[in-house]
């Protein structure tokens, strides 16, 4: 079998930390958001006033739930998997590419589950309480495309920069991670300091296309650091 | 030179780590479908020697030639290959039928049954996961994955650590039976020269990343004397023989000759008084890589010496 498919299925094996838990994760964001509606509720607010509708649209949940899983996801597939795989027989060009494919494979696996909720959503008028959790301004805006294409994104990326720290800490050791998160940071507020002023003026026109295609080139240069971090990574 | 060709050429290899030497010129070459054994003291550079030669790290200097290609980043080469490390890590959430589920993807030779087969033989347990397995317990889960792998070029790495002798025998002849239905080439590293040596076909030992025997089984005889009795005799006969390594232990003393004595110099000894014995490849071993002796006075050390 082609190794790249290979790394790809040998990161697929652990089946309920690849599967199960991201479903988890957002089945526990509509049990939070549904006991949210009923709450709120309780005030005798009606679930048809457009206020509480547009509140309740701006539910994030999410957005914040899924990154810290997945990025861990990402670190743990490649720091504990990278050495079997080579063990096993394979390049680390094969390994990155397979790994990406598998990164690839699991967002679009979280984003089809994500719309699949998202239509449940629909269909049971917001899980029968008023609760919105994927229809949101954030997640969906009432389209399944937007839903997976946002879900998609935020997966792909938060699996990518994990699997970037985790080859970065197999090369570099505990000091390497620390070093270049804290190298990222001052890199991003350089960078923000140096395009705030256009983006001042340009902050209403930027679209949701144009955040989703900034995420996937971030993936694309993570992705490409695990890599260059790999290449040079001594197999213990 | 060996009528077989070459399943592994290993030219020039040097490798150093900051400061440190690992491998230093080291040359050898592996025929097709022997058994060969890669020995040494600990640091002598067998591990290195062997990650560079499966492709899991780059060589410094020199190159490995496995079918006509350098083993780092090479696709074909990681096809056929398989090295487990004795200290191997593994997914953490691992079980036994993962590892068996997974590594047939990564070798098209793989046989299931005889997977299947060698883990109830070495009494692997199916529900504990693989990071909590004991030294032993790994040890043959390597050589299940390794043997199972069906891989052309199979490396192990110390397989036997943690190993009792009852499993150290099972693994042997499985070895010996899986090679002669299948024949493949093998690179063992290994410290229990003595046990291990029957089962090679060649053995390549090193010290402080160097070469220093190369030979097949059959050439091994010869390789070295030891000579012994007593001190001042023993010192004259030996004034200009390479001497390997000295021991004086009170009046009396041995010292390894490395090439062995030839038929005059056997003579000599005899009429001196001293008695001659080939060496065992383990003792030989032991003379490269370690000349201390508590019984040995600094004199006799300083006379021991490595080719």
């Amino acid at each position: 079998m082609n190794h790249k498919i290979a790394v790809t299925r040998l990161h697929f094996s652990k089946r309920a930390i690849t599967f199960l838990t991201p479903a988890a994760i957002l089945l526990t964001v509509v049990l939070v958001s549904v006991i949210v509606a009923l709450a709120i509720q309780r005030f005798d607010i009606s679930v048809s006033d457009p206020e509480y509708i547009e509140g309740f649209k701006q539910n994030t949940g999410v957005l914040y739930s899924l990154p810290g899983f997945l990025g861990y996801l990402g670190v743990q597939a490649v720091s504990t998997t990278f050495p079997f795989a080579m063990a096993l027989g394979t390049t680390r060009r094969s390994y990155a590419l397979g790994t990406a494919l598998y990164y690839g494979l699991q967002s679009a696996y979280v984003a089809a589950v994500a719309v699949v909720l998202y239509w449940i959503e629909k269909l049971t008028g917001h899980w029968g309480v008023g609760a919105y959790v994927f229809d949101t301004n954030g997640v969906g805006s009432g389209n399944e495309l937007q839903v997976f294409a946002t879900v998609f994104a935020i997966a792909f990326i938060a699996l990518c920069v994990g699997g970037a720290f985790g080859a970065v800490f197999l090369r570099f050791g505990p000091k390497g991670p620390i070093i270049v998160a804290i190298g990222l940071v001052i890199l991003f507020a350089l960078l923000l300091l140096a395009t705030l002023p256009w983006l001042s003026h340009n902050f209403t026109s930027i679209t949701r296309w144009d955040y989703l295609a900034v995420a996937l080139g971030l993936a694309v240069v993570a992705m490409l650091g695990l890599y260059g971090a790999l290449r040079r990574t001594m197999v213990r | 030179m060996t009528a077989q060709p070459a399943a592994i050429e290993v030219k020039n290899l040097g490798r150093s780590f900051g400061t440190t030497r690992a491998l230093h010129d080291v040359s050898f070459t592996v025929p097709q479908g022997a058994i060969c054994g890669l020995l040494g003291s600990n640091g002598a550079g067998k591990t290195t020697a062997m990650a560079i030669i499966t492709g899991q790290d780059r060589p410094g200097s020199g190159e490995v030639v496995i079918e006509g290609k350098t083993p780092f980043e090479s696709d074909a080469v990681s096809e056929i290959i398989s090295f487990v490390r004795d200290n191997q890590r593994y997914p953490d959430d691992f079980r036994l039928h993962h590892i068996l589920r997974v590594a047939p993807l990564f070798h098209r030779d793989w046989d299931s049954q005889f997977a299947e087969r060698l883990a109830a033989l070495f009494g692997l347990p199916k529900r504990t996961l693989v990071k909590k397995y004991s030294r032993g317990q790994l040890s043959a889960l390597a050589i299940v994955i390794g043997l199972a792998s069906r891989a052309p070029i199979t490396v192990f790495d110390e397989p036997y650590l943690g190993l009792d002798i009852v499993a150290r025998e099972r693994f042997y002849e499985e070895l010996l039976a899986d090679q002669a239905a299948h024949p493949r080439t093998f690179l063992i590293s290994t410290h229990l020269v003595e046990e291990m040596e029957q089962i090679f076909d060649r053995v390549v030992v090193l010290n402080d990343g160097k070469v220093v025997l190369d030979a097949s089984a059959e050439d091994l005889h010869g390789q070295a004397t030891e000579v012994t009795g007593k001190y001042a005799e023993l010192t004259e006969f030996t004034a200009q023989l390479p001497v390997l390594r000295l021991r004086k232990v009170g009046s009396l003393a041995s010292a390894i000759i490395r090439p062995g004595l030839t038929s005059a110099q056997m003579e000599e000894a005899q009429q001196r008084g001293l008695s001659t014995a080939p060496v065992a490849l383990h003792d030989l071993i032991a003379a490269f890589g370690n000349t201390y002796s508590p019984d040995a006075d600094s004199e006799a050390n300083s006379r021991g010496s490595q080719e």
